[in-house]
């Protein structure tokens, strides 16, 4: 019993990290149609920039809101320069994006060097809590928070704001925003920056477990593809619980299955995406 | 003018290539095979992505299929090559006939994301199955075929001609694909499926049949690919490559078949020339990709022949 | 539209097909195009293990004349490096370089009066890259020896073509057991010990530090998979019991689900062993040992690659406190050539070496030491890899010596994770000397 709840709270906080990172990617995969393969790089980059001002300042809240706002202005720039120019043609923004993320690997390497981190938690985060027999690292339960709260209030934001209002509108219907004279361009510039911040703070957050290093980007890149596909795109309830359901699986699926640990995350989206080839809560 | 350039550089560049063998060293003799090998890999993808409309990520899976298959078959079985070839063409073929059945109830994204995790399934049972696979370690140590012929497969020009050869057909092949009815009905698919449907065609069929097409040329290109290396590992069907065959069309210009082949010779380049100068050719290939889009977003080839277009069309309109 | 393509197509095929008859017909002539530079016997193009050696076989005569050699006084005697610079193995790689350069700057590239020259090549980690890298080091560059990747599968890979064509290669990294038995060949030697080292790690625990049970932990890929084998072989000889084994796949991104499972069977065990876990996974491994309460249970048995100073340790940090480990080498190690090694290093590169970087020097200097043997005669194949699986020299690890398979014989240093002043360093407490790879554990 002991053993089926800690691989669900494992399974719980490795999900809440997964929906940090693939949240932005859902959004921007939903309004833009891209298929961004840099949204790995934020990750990364996210990871290193909160290394960094960890080192400097010991301050780990203020290594968050470097790294949102560091990958956030990456993102914005890339998309307003580069990305914005190829719209809709999907394959240009493959190719490009793979660029960028070759760039930025390479960049990071010479910058960092090849070690692997492990970021410092808070130091109020540090101990381990017991319940019963378990003992669990309290990080991973404030990420569940962090996770929450996110969650909550991208849904606030989404449903309860003009800025919401227009992105809901835009993922079902991009052309009617042009029509009602909103300034599109804007609103994905001021939406892929949120999704690269996003996934730019999870680099940050999952730092003192998954860790930040070379090749950690396309780790993560694939689990947000495979999140995004098991929720549907441009949802942001599709990307929680498929953030959720694909943290369970690969949690569950390690252990009840470890010979099977390759196969824990594709066999099941290969097996979603045959019974509905939209994902779980995609449109059509 | 233009009509002769477009038949006349593919022309000039075979016969280049075909001579390059008499003059460079064996080295890149063996780059140059490895391009042959490659541009068919990428040429076959183009058949989905360029003229069908589906971005493929798993078609590696078909490559290493067969090359797993030739390899199996000729280490256990026996060293007949027409056993063991055909043995590993029909294996992609199947492979594809199967992938194919789940990956199309999908499109678009999902088609990308569908064909890539059906990619991995295949790749952690090449990783995994130890006994059967060598797991990561792979398959050294598999022959190349003696043909009962005057000269060895062992001698690398033999090699590069047999492959030349073999591609050659095999873009021939494609090419009378694309240009024949069943290939405008898949450009028709591209542009509109509902349209194409409300005309009355089957097109999950032509789609299905474009699948296993493309898939069976992906195997020739892994039977050829592990005769070369006379090796086989997980890599040889994984994300990696199959992004990098993805990469190699879109680069070169999806739906014109050549240019996958030169998107398949900049990459077998940049990796195996480059990198002697520089550690950091990542970064020159990561470059690449986005000046290529912004300059040539229809890739290479593709901008080329909408360049000649224009002009032409020009030159009428004066 | 469509009846015009299809004429060009007819010509096409008709013009193609021509070209390349005539193109074929040329290429069968002249076939052979061999440099003349290149060895007396012609090497083989690519893996053929049976016929390569036996075609080659009477080139090796002792009195084999070498006139290239005198040619070649003055000119650079060139060595590839296959260390990859990116993928899965580039810490490794990059600090492999750092070794290399650190043995031959030293000795200002040059031995017996030639210049030596490296050649980098980037294998990527991948056995397909490391082929195609090989055959260009060999044929393009015509080097002289080859100091070999990281990965065992790119080792293995490749294997075939140095053996046919007689090119020696160096290996540091890649452990996998057969690359100097089944596997092996007159011209390849591992400077550093392969798995040798979960020999005598699976003796101590169970002889020396009494552990009953143990629970096995590792990386799911071959070498990790023989790792285990291999210390669950010599543990239970000498006693001991594995009561359950768990790998983890490479690059997991997460360990916790293999840390509760853990948790599920560790009232089973007295101790966790890792033969074989190695990069990020180790370091978070170790870490969520200690954060999910289960060191203070029951402690931990590992190979020193999972704690190295220089990579493993300091992201896991206070977690790693107390773990004793087995290596072949240790930064701590109170030897007169490991303090010149390491203050040569701290001077070159302003930092502390890892044993990644040891590899690496050490497969730089089997090289140099051979070529001195060979008084710079690089060019003589079989004299040169004959000196290099004589060459001993004392390193910083102590006696540098290759068994007749070519397999370095080491010691294993017994260390613990201290902390020294404000650092985290293994201390060494003990060691068992002159483990080779068949080595045979006391009784």
């Amino acid at each position: 019993m002991a053993f089926w709840f800690e691989q669900a709270l494992n399974g719980v906080s490795f999900g809440m990290l997964l929906f940090l990172l693939s949240a932005g990617l859902s959004l921007v995969t939903g309004l833009m149609g891209i298929v961004n393969m840099a949204h790995g790089s934020y990750f990364l980059w996210g990871g290193y920039i909160g290394l960094t001002v960890v080192a400097l300042t010991q301050n780990f809240a203020l290594a968050i809101a470097a790294a949102a706002i560091g990958t956030a202005a990456s993102g914005a720039v890339m998309q307003r320069f580069f990305l914005h120019r190829f719209y809709k043609q999907d394959l240009a923004q493959v190719l490009m994006t793979f660029g960028f993320l070759l760039i930025f690997a390479d960049h990071a390497l010479v910058r960092y060097g090849g070690n692997f981190h492990l970021i410092a938690p808070p130091s109020f985060l540090e101990r381990s809590v017991q319940f019963g027999d378990i003992i669990y690292p309290s990080y991973r339960l404030f990420l569940v928070v962090i996770g929450l709260l996110v969650a909550v209030g991208m849904w606030v934001f989404q449903e309860k704001t003009r800025m919401g209002a227009i992105i809901r509108a835009g993922v079902d219907d991009e052309e009617m925003l042009r029509g009602l004279g909103i300034n599109v361009p804007l609103v994905f510039t001021l939406v892929f920056a949120l999704g690269a911040g996003l996934a730019g703070a999870a680099g940050v957050l999952g730092g003192p477990f998954v860790g930040v290093g070379p090749g950690i980007d396309l780790q993560v890149l694939l689990l947000g593809f495979v999140v995004l596909i098991v929720g549907g795109l441009g949802s942001l309830k599709g990307a929680f619980v498929g953030s959720l359901v694909v943290g369970l699986l690969d949690n569950f699926g390690k252990a009840l299955f470890p010979e099977l640990a390759l196969f824990t995350i594709f066999a099941p989206m290969a097996i979603i995406l045959a019974i509905k080839p939209t994902g779980l809560f995609g449109k059509a | 003018m233009n009509r002769v350039a477009l038949w006349a550089l593919p022309l000039l560049g075979l016969l280049v290539v075909a001579a390059l063998p008499q003059v460079l060293p064996r080295f890149y003799v063996g780059l140059l095979t490895q391009f042959l090998i490659f541009g068919l890999l990428a040429m076959s993808l183009d058949l989905l992505v360029g003229y069908t409309g589906l971005p493929s990520l798993g078609h590696a899976a078909y490559f290493g299929m067969a090359a797993y298959t030739v390899a199996i078959t000729s280490k256990r079985l026996t060293d007949n090559v027409w056993i063991d070839a055909g043995a590993g063409l029909l294996a992609s073929v199947v492979t594809a006939a199967i992938f194919g059945v789940l990956a199309l109830r999908t499109s678009g994204a999902y088609f990308l994301m569908a064909t890539m995790a059906l990619g991995q399934v295949l790749w952690g049972i090449a990783y995994r199955w130890r006994s059967l696979t060598g797991g990561d370690d792979g398959l050294p140590g598999i022959n190349r075929p003696e043909l009962g012929i005057p000269f060895s497969l062992w001698d690398t020009n033999n090699y590069f001609y047999v492959t030349l050869l073999l591609v050659l057909v095999a873009t021939i092949v494609l090419m009378v694909i694309v240009h024949s009815p069943f290939g405008y009905a898949l450009r028709g698919i591209r542009e509109s499926e509902s349209r194409m449907r409300v005309l009355g065609y089957n097109t999950w069929r032509y789609k299905y049949s474009a699948f296993v097409l493309a898939g069976f040329f992906a195997g020739l290109a892994g039977v050829l690919f592990v005769y070369f290396n006379s090796f086989v590992n997980p890599a040889d069907l994984s994300v990696v490559l199959s992004a990098e065959a993805l990469l190699m069309v879109i680069l070169g210009g999806p739906g014109t078949l050549l240019g996958p082949l030169l998107g398949a010779g900049a990459i077998v380049f940049l990796r195996n020339v480059v990198s002697g100068y520089t550690e950091r050719w990542q970064f020159i290939l990561g470059a690449a990709y986005v000046l290529v889009v912004l300059f040539a977003p229809r890739g290479v080839v593709g901008e080329l022949r909408g360049w000649m277009d224009r002009r032409s069309r020009a030159a009428v309109g004066d | 539209m469509k009846q015009r393509h299809g004429h060009g197509l007819l010509r096409l095929t008709m013009g193609i097909t021509a070209a390349l008859i005539t193109a074929w017909s040329v290429g069968c002539t002249s076939a052979p195009t061999a440099s003349p530079t290149a060895a007396p016997a012609k090497p083989t193009e690519a893996a053929k293990p049976a016929a390569a050696p036996a075609t080659s076989a009477p080139a090796a005569k002792p009195a084999e004349p070498a006139p290239a050699a005198k040619t070649a006084a003055g000119a650079p005697i060139k060595i590839g490096v296959m260390h990859s610079t990116s993928g899965p193995f580039v810490f490794e790689g990059v600090g492999g370089n750092e070794g290399v350069k650190l043995y031959w700057d030293a000795e200002n590239n040059q031995v017996a009066g030639r210049p030596v020259q490296f050649i980098f090549e980037d294998t990527e980690g991948k056995p397909d890259v490391a082929l195609t890298k090989v055959r260009k080091l060999a044929e393009q560059d015509q080097v002289h020896a080859v100091i070999g990747p990281i990965g065992s599968n790119e080792s293995l890979a490749i294997r075939d073509y140095i053996h046919g064509n007689r090119l020696p290669l160096v290996l540091g990294y890649s452990i996998a057991r057969e690359l100097t038995q089944e596997k092996g060949s007159p011209y390849l030697f591992r400077a550093a010990g392969s798995l040798q080292m979960n020999s005598a790690g699976g003796w101590y625990a169970a002889k020396k530090l009494n552990y009953k049970r143990a629970i096995m932990v590792s990386t799911d890929y071959a070498a990790g998979r023989d790792a285990a084998a291999l210390f669950k072989q010599y543990y239970e000889e000498a006693g001991g019991k594995v009561s359950s084994e768990i790998y983890i796949p490479l690059g997991a991104t997460d360990v916790a689900p293999y840390i509760t499972q853990l948790r599920s069977e560790i009232a089973n065990a007295d101790v966790v062993a890792m033969p074989l876990l190695i990069g990020a996974t180790a370091s978070q491994f170790v870490k969520a040992y200690t954060e999910f309460g289960l060191k203070s249970q029951v402690p931990m048995f590992t190979l020193g690659v999972s704690v190295d100073e220089a990579s493993t340790l300091p992201p896991a940090g206070d977690a790693g406190l107390g773990i004793v480990n087995f290596n072949d080498w240790s930064l701590t190690l109170d030897l007169p050539e490991n303090k010149k090694f390491v203050e040569a290093f701290r001077a070159k590169y302003q930092k502390d070496p890892g044993q990644h970087h040891l590899y690496g020097y050490l497969e730089g200097r089997l090289i140099g030491e051979a070529l001195k043997a060979v008084n710079g005669n690089a060019e003589d194949k079989d004299k040169f890899a004959e000196a290099l699986g004589k060459v001993q020299f004392e390193s910083p690890r102590g006696p540098f010596k290759l068994d007749e398979k070519h397999q370095a014989i080491v010691t294993i240093f017994i260390r613990r994770v201290d902390r020294v002043g404000n650092q985290l360093l293994n201390v060494v407490i003990d060691q068992i000397p002159n483990v080779d790879q068949f080595w045979k554990a006391p009784q």
